[in-house]
């Protein structure tokens, strides 16, 4: 008896959760669902998108971002649980549509990706919003004055004697270092991968000498590093863009035009400072909110 | 399941696209391991015999070593680049500092374990204090630092992946490259290889600890005893049929 009563229990405290689940996805008409993956940029690119939309139209907006990775992004977006979320062309270009051909130049792959999407998958990108998340060769401000370094074709006399530090994968993608040394015909001394944060403590006690860093990072300027130009244009581009769901975008056709007017407003350096406010703890929210007044969006 | 399948193809692939890495990296994983349990043992065993002559400091040595063994050796590798900066020593001696507890433990506890009337027995016989030791106490005790070198190892095994997080080599790079860009078959290359090189020195212990015990080893002296004597039912091996019995 006892048995059959927690049994009946079991059952009705699953079809609760399970109508809690299906009530909670259920989407409004009125309702926009933006997401993020939770890293600093796009946390912050996630409250511009929010502010700007609740600005311009009298829609509710739900935000989420607390997604792990771009690929999970896209799944919820394909399930159409979400309709826009921040990203990089690149990520996309390699993960969601497989790309392993030649780094393209930043319009080859916006193309690349806003073709793929539309024809794939019934999404749309925005326009980019200007800044560039690539990989980028920092040395200490000491170390470039000393050899008179600016760019990466600099390096060829000293990388023989260097060490560089990279992300874990950055020895081996051929979209890394094995193409960078190839394009550049440079090879240095040792390239050692690790966690990306330990690059700039190895960096900052000269134990390397060059980390390939993203450009956007806030240690970048926070540790005063010095980035060398990319003037091969090798590493593939990294643009920052929203995605957006095309079936969404059928019954809410304004949203696309409000998104892209932050298209091309964001440099990588101002990019790199927002970040910068967002580790050091302030909210998302605000940084955003600042953001758009300084540039008159709000 | 088409999940399953891809993730086989790809792991098979990748494996004979990359075997000469997978071996270099597993080789590497081994030789960073050996280090540190070569330098563990050379400081420990004397470290553990010296706490049983000195039983003051023994709280002191067992305590020290077990908060080394408690903070999260993640945390330790990072704490110690401002000391000894990346790479494989760095990651050396938080892996000697994680695995110092079970051999120090061992070796106290095995030499203590050593019956006092066999201790006694050696000094009657006028052993001097070193004679003891090395004929008496570390023989006996033998299987129990065995299985604190064992316990040891599987740990630095294990341990030994994160080197790859501060710039050092082994295994831990295949595992991080493979969580960073979410490719299962490159984490498993590098997990299934440390798995089964932390199995393989568990079970080598665990064999050599056996071959070790003092029955045993009692039992290969009579045997070569016996072939010494000839075939006659000696002595010796009259307690060889009786040990056959325990």
């Amino acid at each position: 008896m006892k048995r059959k009563m927690s049994k009946v229990m079991v059952m009705v405290l699953l079809v609760a959760c399970i109508s809690i689940v299906f009530v909670g996805c259920g989407s409004n008409d009125n309702e926009i669902n933006i997401a993020a993956q939770n890293v600093n940029e796009t946390v912050i690119l996630a409250h511009m998108a929010k502010i700007l939309v609740e600005e311009n139209t009298d829609a509710t907006v739900n935000i989420n971002t607390e997604f792990q990775g771009s690929s999970v992004l896209h799944q919820a977006m394909l399930n159409e649980e979400i309709d826009i979320y921040p990203t990089w062309t690149g990520t996309q270009l390699t993960g969601v549509l497989r790309y392993e051909g030649p780094n393209l130049t930043a319009e080859e792959t916006y193309q690349r990706v806003k073709d793929g999407f539309e024809e794939e998958f019934n999404m749309t990108w925005g326009e980019p919003l200007g800044f560039n998340n690539t990989y980028v060769f920092t040395i200490t401000d000491a170390i470039a004055e000393e050899y008179n370094l600016k760019k990466a074709s600099d390096l060829a006399p000293y990388a023989e004697d260097w060490i560089l530090a990279g992300d874990e994968n950055f020895d081996t993608r051929s979209d890394a270092y094995p193409g960078w040394s190839e394009a550049y015909d440079i090879e240095f001394k040792e390239v050692v991968p690790m966690q990306y944060g330990v690059m700039y403590t190895a960096l900052d006690n000269n134990e390397v000498q060059v980390a390939a860093a993203y450009s956007t990072d806030s240690r970048i300027a926070k540790l005063n590093l010095v980035m060398l130009e990319d003037d091969k244009e090798f590493f593939p581009d990294y643009s920052g863009a929203y995605v957006i769901s095309q079936s969404f975008l059928e019954d809410n056709t304004e949203v696309l035009d409000i998104v892209n007017k932050l298209g091309g407003m964001i440099e990588t350096a101002e990019m790199a400072a927002l970040n910068l406010r967002f580790d050091e703890g302030e909210e998302p929210d605000v940084i955003a909110n600042d953001f758009l007044k300084e540039k008159g969006l709000i | 399941m088409s999940g399953n399948k891809s993730f086989f193809s790809l792991l098979f692939n990748y494996c004979i696209d990359q075997h000469s890495r997978i071996i270099s990296l597993t080789l590497e994983h081994l030789y960073i391991s050996l280090v540190a349990l070569l330098i563990t043992l050379v400081i420990c065993i004397p470290l553990g015999i010296y706490i049983t002559r000195n039983e003051k400091l023994k709280p002191y040595v067992i305590g020290m070593a077990n908060i080394f063994q408690t903070i999260p050796s993640l945390a330790l590798l990072g704490f110690l680049i401002f000391i000894l900066g990346i790479g494989n020593k760095n990651a050396i001696a938080v892996l000697v500092m994680f695995a110092m507890l079970p051999v120090i433990q061992n070796t106290y506890i095995g030499i203590k374990n050593v019956t006092p009337s066999l201790v006694q027995a050696a000094k009657g016989m006028g052993m001097t204090d070193r004679q003891i030791l090395f004929k008496v106490e570390l023989p006996l005790a033998l299987p129990v630092i065995i299985g604190g070198i064992r316990v040891a190892s599987v740990w630095i095994i294990g341990t030994a992946s994160l080197a790859a997080a501060i710039g050092g080599g082994g295994l831990g790079r295949l595992i991080f490259s493979g969580l960073s860009s979410l490719r299962n078959e490159v984490i498993f290359a590098g997990a299934f290889p440390a798995t089964l090189l932390a199995l393989l020195s568990d079970q080598g212990f665990k064999l050599l600890q056996a071959y070790l015990t003092p029955e045993r080893r009692a039992k290969r002296v009579l045997k070569k005893a016996n072939r010494v004597e000839g075939t006659e039912k000696t002595e010796s091996k009259k307690i060889l049929e009786k040990m056959g019995e325990i």
